[in-house]
């Protein structure tokens, strides 16, 4: 019996992943928390095969910023990181935090038991790209790496001058940028453009999670 | 050659006053000339003075015989019957030496610069200037610095530092406006006009400049109400990310809610087939009704479990016993921060100490909530070194201006103290 534990917040999506894992014989649902935060303490003492774990939990607990530290403690345990949201960087943080797998909610139930399967089996599943959203009159593929990372700071509510400090560049690049994604998605102003992207799930602000 | 004596009565009538001008010239010269260092200026300017004033006299005197018929000395007719030219190129030489002084002089009064045109020349600047010996004793202070004075403390400027002291610490007049004090004090003026001081030594003098600055606070003025407005903007942005999530939540629960509801629908008709065609297998419909009575069940959410609530049965599942004091604060984020942090601590407690007991102390001081976080494992034989989790909840701790502290000394305590007004506070790392 492989053992699973479910990170997850929202009652519903637990609960039908939980549905998922008991109709299998050869899995056994360890638990399911609320909160990436606790995920390693049951990894102390429950023996857990793989965890299944949304990005954004309980009390603003990152998914990702678990699974580094699971992985660098546990590194047996097999992680598949599960979100609806098509947040550009997930994908990328994910590999980097050596996360086994990464799926999206919205799909069916047999192809998130098929990446659990897959895992299991040693593969490492990921989506090819992020899901292609519409963002004003532009698409998300329209936007540079470059101009995501300083709508990602403008999303966090930070000025000209913090992103370029973040960011290394100069303001001058910093408005250069924001006038850029303007110009191609056609929103008026800088609020319209982080509001715009914080509710399509573009970009998701866990900066303050970090 | 022709002489002085013969020449017509009108030319020597000229030629005298022309000699007389001459000596007037020389005189008038005589300023400049005695002014330089250079001594054969002198010699030239006495020489002149000397030979056109004996020309003069001689002229006059041989005028003075001709028209009285009177006996003329010795001398005097000698001179003038000197041939004309003679008198004539020491006049020339004369005029061309009291031309170049002249000259020269007109060209100095535009190269040089003395204390006049020093003085002329500061008051002239469209800024405050003013130099001072140490003693505070005023060397020089432009017109626009005297002014600036009056209209800022209401006397005369006498003492640079009893100036410059009155400006740094903003004992002004009761109707200027103190901008700034300190090492670049600023004033508003009566007038609207901003004036900004700055104080250096250079050589032992005290340098006390004041520039308009006027425009450039009002530009500052204006950016730091725009400034305002945006981090009103910025802080409504990030509250507004957060109400977002929930939305997106919400969304979600809607989708599962029309899939649940989608299933209920194939439900029966698979039911319908198995009530019209009962050979069919019966664990069809029947594992359809299950999944989906279970999906149904899960429509009445239960509550979301507090953060401590979901600590202490994690902790209860690695078989660590919680030990609690005191009152959880009441603020949610430091709540959520005591939580990660007991968290955090556990999982250190069971891995590195062994221990199977955690004590946890709630305290508030002043405007402090403080949390402490011990264990009954072993002791730490040296220094904690922050690793992965507790950099990251040092980071946490200070981005909402809390202090942490990790002691190893008599034992492991993790100490957390988050101001509950959420501003930042000095760290104190001592345990």
């Amino acid at each position: 019996m492989k053992r699973i534990m479910i990170v997850e917040d929202d009652p519903m999506a637990s609960q039908l992943l939980e549905i998922y894992i008991k109709e299998h014989k050869e899995y056994e649902l360890v638990c399911n928390i609320e909160s990436a935060s606790m995920a390693e303490v049951y990894c102390l003492s429950q023996n857990i095969d793989l965890i299944l774990m949304d990005v954004c939990t309980a009390m603003n607990a990152s998914g990702l910023d678990a699974a580094e530290k699971i992985k660098k403690n546990f590194p047996h345990i097999k992680i598949v990181i599960i979100t609806s949201q098509p947040e550009c960087s997930f994908i990328d943080r994910a590999r980097q935090v050596g996360v086994d797998s990464f799926w999206y909610k919205s799909s069916k139930a047999e192809e998130i038991i098929t990446v659990i399967e897959k895992t299991f089996a040693g593969e490492n599943i990921y989506p090819d790209t992020t899901p292609t959203l519409v963002f004003g009159d532009a698409l998300s593929v329209d936007l540079s790496d470059r101009e995501l990372e300083v709508l990602r700071e403008l999303v966090a509510g930070e000025t000209d001058a913090d992103i370029a400090e973040h960011l290394f560049m100069s303001v001058r690049t910093v408005k250069s940028h924001i006038t850029n994604m303007k110009n191609k998605t056609g929103f008026k102003n800088r609020t319209e453009l982080a509001v715009r992207a914080r509710e399509c799930g573009l970009i998701i602000n866990d900066k303050h999670q970090e | 050659m022709i002489s002085y004596c013969s020449i017509p009565s009108i030319c020597k009538v000229f030629i005298m006053a022309y000699i007389f001008a001459l000596l007037c010239g020389i005189v008038l010269s005589m300023s400049p000339v005695f002014s330089a260092r250079k001594h054969r200026g002198k010699i030239a300017w006495v020489f002149c003075v000397f030979v056109s004033s004996a020309m003069l006299l001689i002229y006059a005197a041989d005028v003075k015989t001709a028209k009285q018929n009177l006996s003329v000395n010795s001398f005097v007719r000698w001179f003038c019957d000197l041939p004309v030219v003679f008198p004539l190129i020491l006049i020339t030489l004369m005029t061309v030496y009291v031309l170049y002084v002249i000259i020269k002089e007109k060209h100095k009064r535009h190269n040089i610069v003395t204390r006049s045109s020093v003085k002329e020349g500061i008051d002239k600047l469209d800024s405050g200037l003013c130099f001072a010996y140490e003693s505070g004793r005023v060397i020089l202070a432009n017109y626009i610095m005297n002014e600036l004075c009056h209209s800022i403390l209401g006397r005369d400027l006498q003492n640079a530092n009893v100036f410059w002291d009155a400006l740094s610490s903003c004992k002004v007049k009761e109707d200027v406006v103190c901008l700034q004090a300190g090492e670049n004090p600023s004033f508003r003026l009566p007038d609207g006009r901003v004036w900004s001081f700055a104080h250096s030594v250079i050589d032992n003098i005290i340098q006390v400049s004041a520039a308009d600055t006027t425009y450039l606070q009002r530009l500052t003025d204006e950016l730091k109400e725009k400034n305002k407005e945006l981090k009103a903007i910025n802080a409504r942005l990030v509250a507004y990310g957060e109400e977002v999530d929930e939305l997106t939540r919400s969304k979600e629960r809607l989708e599962t809610k029309i899939n649940i509801h989608r299933s209920l629908g194939q439900a029966l008709l698979v039911t319908r087939h198995y009530l019209i065609d009962s050979t069919r297998d019966e664990k069809v419909p029947f594992d359809i009704w299950e999944k989906n009575i279970a999906m149904l069940s899960m429509e009445i959410e239960q509550p979301s479990e507090e953060p401590f609530e979901m600590f202490i049965k994690a902790a209860k599942t690695a078989g660590v016993d919680i030990e609690i004091n005191g009152q959880l604060p009441s603020r949610e984020e430091t709540n959520n921060l005591f939580a990660l942090a007991a968290a955090e601590s556990l999982v250190n407690a069971v891995r590195h100490a062994d221990a199977n007991a955690m004590y946890i102390t709630f305290t508030e001081e002043h405007d402090m909530d403080m949390v402490s976080f011990t264990n009954n494992g072993t002791r730490p034989e040296s220094e904690i070194t922050e690793g992965g989790g507790l950099g990251a909840l040092r980071k946490k701790t200070e981005r909402i201006g809390g202090i942490m502290k990790v002691c190893h000394n008599p034992e492991f305590a993790l100490i957390i103290s988050i101001p509950k007004k959420g501003e930042p506070h000095e760290a104190n790392n001592d345990c």
